[in-house]
């Protein structure tokens, strides 16, 4: 098994950052300190890294004429628009009332009309499930649809008994589902990250 | 023949969304005159069990507010978060508010700039601002979480108290598809067990954030539409200001599930049937 | 969504621009491609620019460039996160090894703390909440025997697959739809949280922008 720099970071990271959560220890707890900050400083500079190798990309594109240029166009126009809302001498960064206004008129609306449009779409995609005549969407639209009949929003006798019948399904059938669909990720999680760290079968080898 | 009647069927089923959008904008403008078309969850254990966890808070408590919902899916849940943030300062709360998802981010500054113009005084507000790293930055905000930049009553008296998410009585964890609160469960409630954690949360995580409150490690939980638009009910929400501070049309949702559950049973038969005598004669398809 | 707008002209022509970019989304369901593609792109810079916007004015000049800058000598510990920084973000322009070194240290973070919220948070938690029921009355025993059948048979899918004997084949079978099921009821779930938003964004196009209804 070859051993790089990066393989003995991860083990000596991971395995220190795990040390800290189960020992109560000062000098550990300063260590793991230090490094949280670093993961904290690292997960903004891949941020960072990922606005450059997008704007990198695009300015390729429109300079050698490669691709859809009015894309490209567009989605260089919109890092620029909030860039210059948020860095312009005097900004207040995102707290700026320039930049609110820019995630008010494009940024979450255009967010917002996407996710509306999945009603619709999830909706489509039930039929054509339905279509394939397999067995688990059958059953699996079947239980969507019961869920769908008790949270509907009705008031008066029926309405009650809907609600209590729903909130029995979800705290019995469903929560348990969950119960054990939530501890089997958790295992397979643990599992695949102990053998990162543990740098099984080469699993973070470089 | 039947080629041509089945171009028909074809060409309804791509005008059947914008009948869809027709009978929904009809009943969001309609005024609300059916009395058995309710929103509001008639069981209101949830909602009662969110409004007592509220309750019981001392006088100028500090709340940490975890700011994490998105453009998705805040819609949903903005009319149970302003009212749970209302109830909070009719309490005589403070609320800091933290974000560790750039579009919790970007509404947690719309949110703050409401209460601000809102006239919530500024002593009890405080912006904690974004950290990058999601469970890395979890985790190092329960030691220090009050920036050193940070000034006011509110920042001193966190600092005081040690600065780190257990400086505050209660975590308001308001949830979305970026970061939800299984992430502040696991990362925050196994480090500070008595830190006590309620969620706002859409109603599409409800079932997995189920299991963590049957099992106490969420205090309380506000994880559908029916439970907030109760709980703002009960709470007296004086949100006022645009449309967008009422809850969803009733008789829109209404109408709308509606079609959705005949889309759903369309053409299903009786194959639930044969599905279920498949099941009992084995997994063979 | 309004509350991004304090009253006044800004927040009409922001009003108005949100809704004209919402019917450019829309318009994908009358077949118009083109105008969705671009709203698409649009989104993709906005939401980049955002991201590195907090990055950099919430994180990085905070928590590193300032305190540097004030005082090089006081903070030591950050000179080596600095050259991680630089390492990472011009990552597309260094050789492999060295970008490898802080995208090691993330990978590293993210392993160590995925394992101890997953078995200190979830697993050990729910295994307690499964079997130690607490319930006090008849039906809720009955509530819990239900609730640790389901789980077991759950838990059990996850072997689907794996040799085993006829009754634990059976048993992770019962649990496949099961879980099935379970995903079902999720799925109305979802529906009700996306029909929730069409709702709201309708209403913003008839109420807030057209004002029909106000």
């Amino acid at each position: 098994m070859r051993r790089t720099l990066p393989t003995v970071l991860i083990v000596v990271v991971g395995l220190l950052l795990l040390a800290d959560f189960v020992i109560i220890n000062p000098s550990l707890a300063a260590v793991a300190g230090v490094l949280i900050e670093y993961l904290v400083l690292l997960s903004a500079a891949a941020a960072v890294a990922g606005g450059l190798s997008l704007v990198a990309r695009h300015a390729g594109d429109l300079l050698h004429r490669r691709g859809e240029r009015s894309s490209s166009l567009l989605v260089l126009v919109g890092i620029a628009l909030i860039l210059v809302a948020g860095f312009y001498p005097g900004s207040r960064g995102a707290d700026d009332g320039a930049v609110r206004w820019l995630v008010g008129a494009l940024l979450a609306p255009l967010v917002a009309a996407l996710f509306a449009l999945l009603f619709i779409f999830l909706l489509m995609a039930a039929r054509r499930g339905l279509a394939l005549r397999m067995r688990e969407t059958t059953v699996m639209l079947a239980a969507a649809s019961l869920v769908v009949v008790l949270l509907l929003p009705l008031g008066g006798v029926l309405g009650s008994w809907l609600a209590t019948a729903g909130s029995w399904v979800l705290a019995v059938p469903i929560g348990s589902v969950f119960r054990g669909l939530l501890m089997g990720v958790a295992i397979a999680t643990a599992i695949t990250a102990a053998r990162l760290l543990l740098a099984v079968d080469g699993a973070s080898d470089d | 023949m039947i080629e041509r009647l089945a171009g028909r069927v074809g060409s309804w089923h791509r005008l059947a969304p914008f009948g869809l959008l027709a009978l929904l904008s009809l009943a969001v403008v309609l005024p609300p005159t059916a009395p058995t078309v309710e929103l509001a969850n008639p069981d209101r254990s949830s909602a009662a069990a969110f409004g007592a966890a509220l309750t019981a808070l001392p006088n100028d408590a500090r709340v940490l507010v975890g700011f994490d919902p998105d453009f998705g899916t805040y819609p949903e849940i903005s009319y149970a978060t302003r009212a749970a943030l209302d109830a909070l300062l009719r309490a005589n709360a403070s609320l800091a508010f933290v974000s560790y998802s750039p579009e919790g981010r970007a509404l947690a500054t719309a949110e703050l700039d409401r209460l601000r113009r809102g006239g919530v005084s500024a002593d009890r507000l405080l912006d904690l601002g974004y950290r990058s790293g999601a469970e890395a930055a979890l985790v190092g905000s329960v030691a220090s979480i009050v920036p050193s930049s940070a000034t006011g009553r509110l920042a001193d008296g966190a600092r005081a108290a040690g600065g780190g998410i257990d400086a505050f009585a209660l975590t308001l964890v308001v949830g979305g598809n970026d970061l939800d609160p299984r992430v502040w469960i696991e990362q925050v409630g196994t480090r500070l067990p008595k830190q006590r954690i309620l969620a706002i949360a859409p109603t599409f995580l409800r079932p997995e954030l189920e299991p963590y409150l049957h099992s106490g490690q969420l205090s309380a939980l506000l994880g559908t539409l029916r439970d907030g638009v109760a709980y703002a009910a009960e709470s007296g929400a004086s949100a006022a200001g645009t449309s967008s501070d009422s809850p969803p049309s009733a008789l829109a949702m209404l109408i709308g599930m509606l079609v959705g559950l005949g889309v759903l049973l369309e053409s299903s038969g009786g194959r639930l049937l044969g599905v279920v005598r498949g099941i009992g004669w084995g997994d063979r398809r | 969504m309004t509350s991004f707008f304090a009253p006044g002209p800004a927040g009409v022509i922001g009003t108005t621009l949100a809704a004209l970019v919402t019917i450019a989304v829309w318009s994908y369901l009358a077949g118009e491609r083109r105008l969705f593609a671009a709203a698409q792109h649009l989104l993709a810079g906005l939401a980049t620019g955002y991201f590195v916007l907090i990055s950099v004015r919430e994180v990085l000049v905070p928590r590193l460039a300032e305190p540097l800058l004030a005082n090089p000598g006081a903070h030591l510990v950050l000179w080596p996160a600095l050259i991680g920084v630089v390492a990472l973000a011009s990552a597309r322009w260094l050789p492999r090894q060295v970008a490898a070194v802080p995208i090691a240290l993330l990978i590293a973070g993210t392993a160590a703390f995925a394992l101890g919220g997953a078995l200190a948070g979830t697993l050990l938690p729910q295994l307690a909440a499964s079997l130690l029921p607490g319930a006090s009355t008849a039906g809720g025993m009955l509530n819990a025997v239900i609730s640790l059948l389901i789980t077991v048979l759950v838990l059990l899918a996850f072997l689907h697959g794996a040799r085993g004997g006829r009754l634990s084949d059976g048993a992770a079978g019962v649990g496949r739809w099961l879980l099935v099921g379970g995903l079902g009821g999720w799925l109305g779930f979802l529906l009700m949280s996306r029909l929730a938003l069409l709702v709201e964004r309708l209403r913003f196009l008839l109420v807030d922008w057209l004002g029909i209804g106000r």
